[in-house]
């Protein structure tokens, strides 16, 4: 009995102490660093079942409206929610990335950040269907910050930072086609989308990151790092499997070499990236296939042809984001002239956003349930088509 | 501003502008190596000794190397030629969440696949209950 | 610094990049201040250099309290100080600054940095040894007077009255070249 009573006076003491503790942290909350908050929203986020997983999906799809099973889901998720709101507001966040892992550095953020995006979506799209028009679309800037964080360390950081804003966006576009005209709304949105269009990662930065951190590992004593970190992709054809035994077998001189080429396809590669988007495409197209031919027959080639990725198709995507924000912009303003007025302008307002694939502004055409915004720039490859049916809520 | 704030600034300003160059560079890194080196292996040794001058773990360690002769002479064969070098695949959780692992993933299938990398990852890493009561962890911890 | 604190604990476990990481970042600016303090260009290389080889030697046990570059600095400063005894009988005269020159095969650069820094380099050197390196410590280092009493094991009191001393000095001998 003794023994009970002294066992419950232990566990008793060492809950009060864990209080105790708990309470000492208030005062350092929050703390100057979104990671740190980001990381506590993704230990208390659940998972949810493959059911709901298919119908959150199918919401976004706007194959179905939100329904209990998924209200029990963003409910279970209120507290991953809430941090997630607390970190998006904050000015810094330092992933703590240690680069001198080279292309080894572990970057977990990235995908549990989109997964993260998920719930706050749904909880997004439940506040719409209820009519809490500014709540949803707030949810939306959310996940725009969060793709601001996201950063640009790194291209592969940049393209997760661009679905971000895409997911976001494109659900800003399904709230302007069910929300009523409220001016005061959409003036708050109009400032939010310019901010956030304003305040998005660079291509720019996260190639200068990328060739600082490609100029460290293209050397003799890590080229076995190198390419154990690429797994089984660099044995997938003869041709790259020849390049990697060349690779082994460089003396310094092939790795100098490789280096400088790295370096001045990179500086060419942004270069390019200030021109308009058609030229820059075009641009960054000749410089992939460049390498990819180099590569064949320049062994100073082989490393930037193994290590870059693309280009011309994240160009493509970057430009996609960007047109994707102006043509927000440009809808934002017809549906401010629809709540002064009372009716659709017959054309795009001047002055309107242009198209950035075509530097032309948006085809804009008026359809029975509201307005459809086109870019003007027809291509066979299904990421620079973009097209933006607003509708208007009776 | 006061003269000695004068002074402050003019001291600040005159920093001592040197830099190091290729052959001190050289020195001081290949002796702060040798150190490292004699300091790492010196921990070994100790580290070795420690093991050995406990009673019971020189009797563990004496049976770990029976064993482990025991083992070799049982499955002792005839050495297979070394397979040619190729790379392994990338499967631990962390090797799936480097940078070069994620933008491979994203070479191969765009986002979706990062997503679906990422979510494996975790998977393989095992998922911790989001809501874990002060009980359950002192539960956990004191084995109860 | 978080990438700082991921450089130590690499270091820590035995990783000779985090190590040349480490002196890569720091080197330049302990070198400055080992000439300040000894304006001697050689027996101020001689100092980094055991600087970061009795740093090397710490691997595995090396525990940081306080920010690297403090630490690295008080090391510089402690071993200038040994460097500078030895040296005590042959004294250094205001030309010794000449030797503040570099083997970075980099002349113009070299002298743009020396003839910026040269005049104060006469003028800290005119000061006794213990006023110069509370001065390079606190100004050029900024560390706090507290750190410096911690690291040189001296009272407050005595940093703050040398640092004074120090300045005073200096603004005297400033004075009578701008009066000459």
């Amino acid at each position: 009995m003794k023994r009970s009573n002294h066992r419950t006076s232990v566990k008793t003491l060492c809950i009060l102490l864990i209080v105790l503790h708990s309470a000492s942290m208030v005062e350092a909350y929050p703390p100057d660093n979104a990671a740190v908050l980001y990381y506590r929203a993704f230990l208390v986020m659940k998972e949810p079942s493959e059911e709901v997983k298919e119908m959150r999906s199918d919401l976004r799809g706007g194959k179905i409206k939100s329904n209990d099973q998924i209200k029990q889901y963003i409910e279970e998720n209120r507290r991953a929610i809430e941090l997630l709101e607390t970190a998006a507001e904050m000015p810094n966040c330092d992933w703590g990335h240690d680069e001198s892992e080279g292309f080894g550095l572990l970057l977990p953020e990235l995908g549990k950040i989109r997964q993260m995006a998920f719930p706050l979506i749904a909880d997004a799209q439940t506040l719409s269907q209820n009519g809490q028009h500014k709540a949803a679309l707030n949810r939306c800037m959310t996940i725009h910050k969060m793709a601001r964080h996201v950063g640009d360390d790194l291209l592969i950081s940049y393209l997760v930072g661009i679905a971000l804003n895409n997911l976001a966006n494109g659900r800003v576009e399904d709230f302007l086609s069910a929300m009523p005209a409220d001016l005061e709304t959409l003036m708050w949105l109009r400032s939010q989308i310019m901010g956030a269009s304003a305040n998005v990662t660079s291509m720019k930065t996260a190639l200068k990151r990328e060739k600082e951190i490609a100029l460290r590992e293209i050397r003799k004593e890590k080229i076995e790092a190198l390419l154990k970190s690429m797994g089984d992709a660099i044995l997938k054809d003869k041709p790259t499997a020849d390049a990697v035994e060349k690779a082994r077998k460089g003396d310094d001189k092939f790795f100098k070499d490789n280096r400088d080429y790295y370096a001045n396809v990179t500086t060419d590669t942004i270069a390019a990236l200030d021109l308009p988007y058609l030229e820059a495409h075009k641009r960054l197209k000749e410089l992939n296939d460049r390498i990819h031919k180099d590569a064949k027959e320049n062994p100073a080639a082989i490393l930037t042809d193994m290590l870059m990725p693309a280009t011309a198709r994240i160009c493509t995507l970057g430009t996609k984001r960007m047109t994707l924000f102006n043509a927000l912009k440009a809808a934002i303003d017809i549906y401010i002239i629809k709540a002064k007025t009372g009716r659709l302008p017959d054309s795009l307002p001047a002055g309107s956003p242009k198209d950035l694939f075509t530097g032309m502004d948006f085809e804009y055409e008026k359809t029975k349930d509201g307005f459809v915004l086109r870019s003007r720039h027809k291509s066979l490859d299904k990421h620079e088509t973009l097209q933006c049916e607003f509708k208007v809520a009776k | 501003m006061k003269p000695i704030e004068n002074t402050e600034n003019f001291v600040r300003r005159g920093k001592a502008k040197v830099t190091t160059g290729p052959r001190m560079d050289k020195r001081v890194l290949d002796d702060s190596f040798a150190a490292m080196d004699k300091t790492l292996g010196a921990n070994k040794t100790n580290a070795a000794r420690m093991i050995l001058r406990s009673r019971l773990a020189r009797l563990a360690a004496a049976a770990v190397i029976i064993v482990a002769v025991g083992l070799l002479m049982v499955y002792r064969a005839p050495v297979p030629p070394p397979p040619p070098r190729t790379t392994s695949v990338a499967k631990s959780p962390a090797e799936m969440l480097t940078a070069m692992s994620l933008n491979l993933a994203w070479r191969r299938g765009g986002i979706e696949a990062v997503d679906e990398q990422t979510s494996k990852a975790f998977e393989m890493l095992g998922s911790q209950s989001a809501t874990v009561s002060i009980h359950e962890l002192l539960a956990e911890s004191n084995g109860v | 610094m978080i990438d700082e604190k991921i450089l130590v604990w690499k270091f820590n476990r035995g990783s000779k990049d985090a190590l040349r990481r480490l002196y890569e970042k720091y080197k330049d600016d302990l070198l400055g201040l080992a000439v300040t303090l000894l304006r001697d260009r050689s027996l101020a290389e001689d100092v980094v250099h055991d600087v970061f080889v009795s740093f090397a030697r710490t691997t595995g046990r090396f525990v940081l309290s306080g920010t690297l570059k403090g630490y690295l600095s008080t090391c510089v400063a402690n071993c200038a100080r040994d460097k500078n005894r030895l040296r005590s009988s042959k004294d250094v005269g205001l030309d010794a600054a000449e030797n503040i020159e570099s083997d970075s095969g980099n002349p113009v650069k070299c002298a743009a940095g020396c003839e910026q820094a040269r005049t104060l380099q006469d003028l800290l050197g005119r000061l006794p040894y213990e006023q110069r390196e509370i001065i390079a410590l606190h100004l050029h280092q900024e560390m706090r007077f507290r750190e410096i009493a911690e690291a040189l094991g001296i009272s407050i009191n005595t940093v703050q009255s040398r640092y004074r001393y120090g300045l005073e000095k200096l603004r005297s001998i400033l004075n009578s070249a701008v009066t000459k």
